[in-house]
C-alpha cells in the first residue's frame, strides 16, 4: 500500500518536471526516440508511453511544432519548441527555479 | 519486424480514426530506431525473444494507445464495467450484431416468413443485453488474465499452445456431447426428454455438425503439434463457419424440432409445452446463430486478411 502512495505521489511529482525537461530538450530539434534517449542519457528516464503522447498533448497546445522530415532514408517526425513554446518555456524554468529555491530552503531549515 | 508490425495492429485498433496512421507512423519509426540502435550495439540483428522484451517494456498495447486518448468513453453502472480500452471494441460488436439481426430479419421478411415487429423488436433488445453483459464479462475476464494477454506470445504469429490445448479439450467435450444426443436426447432436453421426441430435423442436421465439430477438433491436434500453421486454422475456420453460417438458413426452415413423444397422450398442456420450447430453440438459432457465426468470420477473416498482406509483402522485399 506504501509503495502505490508512493508511486502515485512520485509520479505527480514528476509530470509538470518531465514536461519541463521535454521543453528543454526540445530547444534543439529531435524526434521522438532521439528525444527520449537525449534525456536518459542525462539521467531522466522516462517511458515511451509517457513521453510520445506527451509530444503530441504539448503540440496540440501550441508549445511544440513537428514536420514530418526523411533522415537516413526513412521518414521521421521531427519535433522543436515553436515561439509559443520558447516563451512559455522561460516563465515555467523561472517558475522551477523559484520553486526549487524555495523548496531547498524549507528541506533544510 | 513482425513482431513490432503486430504490436502496433493491436495498439491501432484501440486509436481514434483520425489520428490512427500518423500515430502509428511515428510510433512504428521510434520503435525501430530503437531496436535498430541496440543491433548496433550489439553488432548482430534481434531475436524475437529480443524484440518482445523490447515491446513488453513499452507496455500493453492498449494502455499505450489509452494514452493517446485518454478521454475515452466507458459503460459505468456504479463500477466501471466496460473500460475505456474495451469500449470502441464494444461499440463496434454492438452495431455488427444489431444489423446481423436486422439483415435476419430483413431476409425473412423477403423471404415471405417474418415472424413480425415483436419477435424483431424483442430481437434487437436481447441482442443488445446479451452483447453487453458478454463484453462485461469479457472485460471481467480480460482484467483478470491481463498477463496472458499482454504477453508477447499474443503478437506471434504461431497458434499459443493454451488455444490449442483448451479448443481441443472443449471442441472434444462438444463432439462428444452432440454424437451422444441421438441416443440420450435428455442431453438437450433435459427433465422434458421422456414427453417430446426430436423431430426429423435433427437427423438432417447431425451429421453435419457432427462433422463440422470433428474437423475444428482434429484443427486444434494439428496446430498443437504444428503452431506455426496459422493459416491452415485461419482457412479452416473460415470455410467452417461459412458453413456454419449457411445452415443456419436450413435448420430454422426445419421448425419445429421437438413434437410430443408417441408414448404420451396429447392434449393442449402438452402441445403448448412443445410450442414454447420450440420457439426457445427458433429464437436462440435466430439471435445467438448469426452473431456467433459472422463475429467468428469477421475475426478469422480479418486475421487471414493481415497474414496475407504480411507473406505478400516480405515476397516483394525478397
Amino acid at each position: 500500500m506504501d509503495t502505490e502512495r508512493f508511486e502515485a505521489l512520485r509520479l505527480e511529482l514528476r509530470r509538470g518536471c518531465l514536461t519541463l525537461a521535454v521543453l528543454a530538450q526540445l530547444r534543439i530539434e529531435h524526434y521522438g526516440y532521439t528525444l527520449r534517449k537525449a534525456l536518459t542519457d542525462q539521467g531522466l528516464e522516462i517511458d515511451e508511453n509517457t513521453l510520445y503522447p506527451l509530444l503530441r498533448r504539448l503540440e496540440k497546445q501550441g508549445l511544440l511544432t513537428s514536420e514530418w522530415r526523411e533522415e537516413n532514408k526513412r521518414k521521421k517526425r521531427f519535433y522543436s519548441l515553436s515561439l509559443e513554446g520558447k516563451e512559455i518555456f522561460e516563465q515555467l524554468l523561472k517558475e522551477w527555479r523559484k520553486i526549487n529555491q524555495a523548496l531547498d530552503i524549507i528541506v533544510e531549515a | 519486424m513482425e513482431l513490432l508490425e503486430q504490436y502496433l495492429n493491436v495498439i491501432k485498433m484501440y486509436l481514434p480514426r483520425e489520428q490512427r496512421e500518423d500515430i502509428i507512423n511515428e510510433l512504428y519509426e521510434n520503435l525501430l530506431s530503437e531496436m535498430e540502435d541496440i543491433e548496433a550495439e550489439l553488432g548482430r540483428p534481434l531475436n524475437e525473444n529480443e524484440q518482445a522484451e523490447i515491446l513488453k517494456r513499452h507496455g500493453p498495447p492498449q494502455l499505450m494507445a489509452k494514452r493517446y486518448a485518454p478521454d475515452q468513453p466507458s459503460f459505468t453502472f456504479g463500477k466501471q464495467l466496460i473500460g475505456p480500452e474495451s469500449f470502441p471494441i464494444y461499440v463496434k460488436v454492438l452495431w455488427v450484431v444489431l444489423g446481423c439481426v436486422a439483415i435476419v430479419h430483413a431476409s425473412l421478411a423477403i423471404l415471405g416468413k417474418s415472424p413480425g415487429i415483436g419477435p424483431f423488436i424483442s430481437s434487437i433488445f436481447w441482442t443488445f443485453v446479451s452483447a453487453t453483459l458478454i463484453s462485461i464479462l469479457t472485460e471481467y475476464i480480460f482484467k483478470k488474465t491481463r498477463q496472458f494477454w499482454h504477453s508477447p506470445a499474443m503478437y506471434y504469429f504461431p497458434v499459443p499452445k493454451y488455444i490449442s490445448i483448451t479448443g481441443f479439450f472443449v471442441l472434444t467435450a462438444c463432439t462428444l456431447w452432440w454424437a451422444a444426443v441421438p441416443f440420450f436426447p435428455w442431453l438437450i432436453l433435459g427433465p422434458a426428454a421422456g414427453q417430446f421426441d426430436l423431430t426429423a430435423t435433427w437427423d438432417a442436421f447431425y451429421l453435419p455438425v457432427l462433422i463440422l465439430l470433428l474437423v475444428n477438433t482434429g484443427l486444434r491436434g494439428i496446430t498443437l503439434w504444428r503452431p506455426q500453421w496459422m493459416w491452415l486454422l485461419l482457412v479452416a475456420r473460415l470455410i467452417i463457419y461459412f458453413i456454419g453460417f449457411s445452415m443456419l438458413y436450413f435448420i430454422l426452415e426445419g421448425y419445429p424440432y421437438v413434437s410430443v413423444a408417441d408414448t404420451i397422450t396429447s392434449n393442449q398442456a402438452i402441445i403448448s409445452q412443445a410450442r414454447i420450447i420450440n420457439d426457445i430453440m427458433y429464437g436462440t438459432i435466430l439471435i445467438a446463430g448469426p452473431i456467433y457465426w459472422l463475429i467468428n468470420i469477421l475475426i478469422c477473416g480479418w486475421f487471414l486478411w493481415k497474414d496475407i498482406r504480411y507473406r505478400l509483402k516480405h515476397r516483394q522485399i525478397r
